[in-house]
């Protein structure tokens, strides 16, 4: 019987260890993800950034170059709009192509088309 | 506890409640369905927290009581049972339960009820009923379009907006979106705008439909209450903000057909057959009053010319076979527009009679081969 109380309190030790460092995970993933929203956050401050500073061409159709690296990230593979963005596009997003109607309607026929 | 009931009123009961039992909580007791014998009537609980479905049915009760049995067994045993009154005892102390039928006695093994979790009812001030049968196919029209993925759990669920006497339900999963107004008897000036779940959607439609009926509907800041004669679904809200939905909606277009939507749908899912995992979508070619519906695989080769009546420019997409097929199946009209804005903008489907419906549907961009 006694080794048995034994037994059930080392279980319960490792529970408490195991408990602990399922905690320290869970600290660890929030950190991530607020160090990933922080990033995500910057790039698009960044992006936003550089769309006020480029100034359409008439190379570009007028497109500033803020607008053009957008629309370079999202035919890399990535999400533009305020909702995902900078996340890898699975398919594509009716809120990023929106975004493009919005900024620019001729972008919407630069977004690569293989059809 | 102790109760006589029938097959029939037992088992349609824990029918409808166990679509909440909940499969995955490490709690046993949420694999459990709650009965509870008071007044003259039998009340069948089901909860997973999320959710919570509660039915009453007539029964001659002896002695008032509850007890939870296990979901798994239960709902089985008495689909078994033979169509004879059915005699239900529980030992308060155990949980234990005798179930007596014709010259017969069955025992399952329970748990205490008062460890499942208490369900009440929530009490506010907005509320509003809605007739069943309309209710039921606004959320078929819409509930298709949430998001399986829970890693934004807003568009997992529908919007339900009402505001200026009119409600507005959406979904969307971000590649398609799904859009229904619904008239609406704004007597109590009722201003909400909340996120339902799609699964708690999905149950709620499977137990509605009576044209003749009501559901009555109690929204509070995080549940909201389904109401329907013997019924009620509790169900918590999605908390969040819903994405601003109306700006993905193109407000021109390139050009438009109308055609009979059987037609569509029936090419739509010939051609399904021939997509491929890796290539799941269908071309549409649309010129000269003609649509071609068009998938070339490794498994075949479609093509298939349907009349139709067009206005504006030739185009060419290609759309995910699965969403165009389910978008067709629930526009609950023989005619169907369709709206181009451009090869890799929206199509709109709107049904030819009234403006209450519209669902959107983003092209796929593909490698020509």
């Amino acid at each position: 019987m006694q080794s048995f109380y034994k037994l059930t309190k080392d279980m319960e030790v490792k529970l408490h260890a195991l408990l602990a460092e399922m905690q320290e995970l869970k600290n660890k993933a929030r950190e991530l993800e607020e160090e990933n929203t922080r990033l995500r956050q910057e790039l698009a401050n960044a992006y936003r950034e550089k769309g006020i500073i480029g100034a359409g061409s008439e190379e570009t159709g007028g497109m500033d170059t803020g607008f053009l690296n957008l629309l370079g990230l999202y035919n890399q593979g990535f999400h533009i709009c305020n909702l995902h963005f900078g996340r890898r596009l699975m398919e594509d997003c009716l809120f990023c192509m929106a975004f493009f109607r919005k900024g620019n309607e001729p972008a919407v026929g630069r977004i690569k088309s293989e059809i | 506890m102790n109760f006589i009931s029938s097959k029939e009123d037992l088992l349609s009961a824990v029918q409808i409640v166990q679509r909440a039992v909940s499969h995955k909580s490490p709690l046993p007791i949420l694999s459990g369905i709650k009965f509870c014998a008071e007044n003259d009537l039998l009340i069948v609980t089901a909860t997973d927290l999320e959710i919570g479905i509660q039915c009453s049915v007539q029964a001659e009760i002896f002695e008032v009581g509850s007890v939870v049995l296990p979901a798994k067994y239960i709902t089985e045993f008495f689909r078994r049972l033979p169509d004879v009154p059915i005699f239900i005892k529980s030992d308060p102390l155990t949980g234990n339960v005798s179930v007596k039928y014709g010259h017969s006695e069955t025992n399952i093994n329970g748990f205490l009820a008062q460890e499942f979790p208490e369900l009440p009812l929530p009490v506010s001030e907005v509320k509003f009923s809605v007739p069943e049968d309309i209710l039921k196919e606004a959320i078929r029209q819409v509930v298709f379009a949430v998001a399986v993925e829970e890693s934004r759990p807003v568009f997992t669920g529908v919007l339900l907006e009402i505001n200026g006497g009119e409600m507005q339900m959406a979904a969307t999963d971000t590649h398609r979106l799904a859009w229904r107004k619904l008239k609406f008897d704004d007597s109590n000036n009722i201003d909400i705008n909340i996120i339902i779940p799609g699964k708690t959607l999905n149950e709620l439609s499977k137990v509605i439909g009576r044209p003749e009926k009501e559901v009555d509907i109690t929204v509070t800041d995080n549940q909201v209450l389904f109401s329907v004669e013997d019924l009620c679904i509790i169900s918590r809200l999605i908390s969040g903000k819903f994405p601003p939905y109306r700006q993905v909606i193109p407000q021109g277009r390139v050009s438009r057909i109308r055609l009979i939507t059987r037609e569509l749908a029936e090419a739509v899912e010939r051609a399904a057959l021939f997509t491929t995992a890796g290539s799941s979508f269908i071309k549409l070619l649309l010129q000269n009053n003609i649509l071609v519906v068009s998938v070339s695989t490794e498994v075949g080769r479609v093509y298939e010319e349907i009349p139709v009546y067009q206005e504006g420019e030739p185009m060419q997409v290609a759309v995910n076979t699965r969403y165009l097929s389910e978008a067709l199946k629930v526009l609950g009209s023989g005619e169907i527009n369709i709206e181009f804005a451009g090869p890799l903008n929206p199509l709109v489907l709107k049904p030819v009679e009234g403006n209450d419906y519209l669902s959107l549907l983003l092209p796929v961009r593909i490698r020509e081969e």
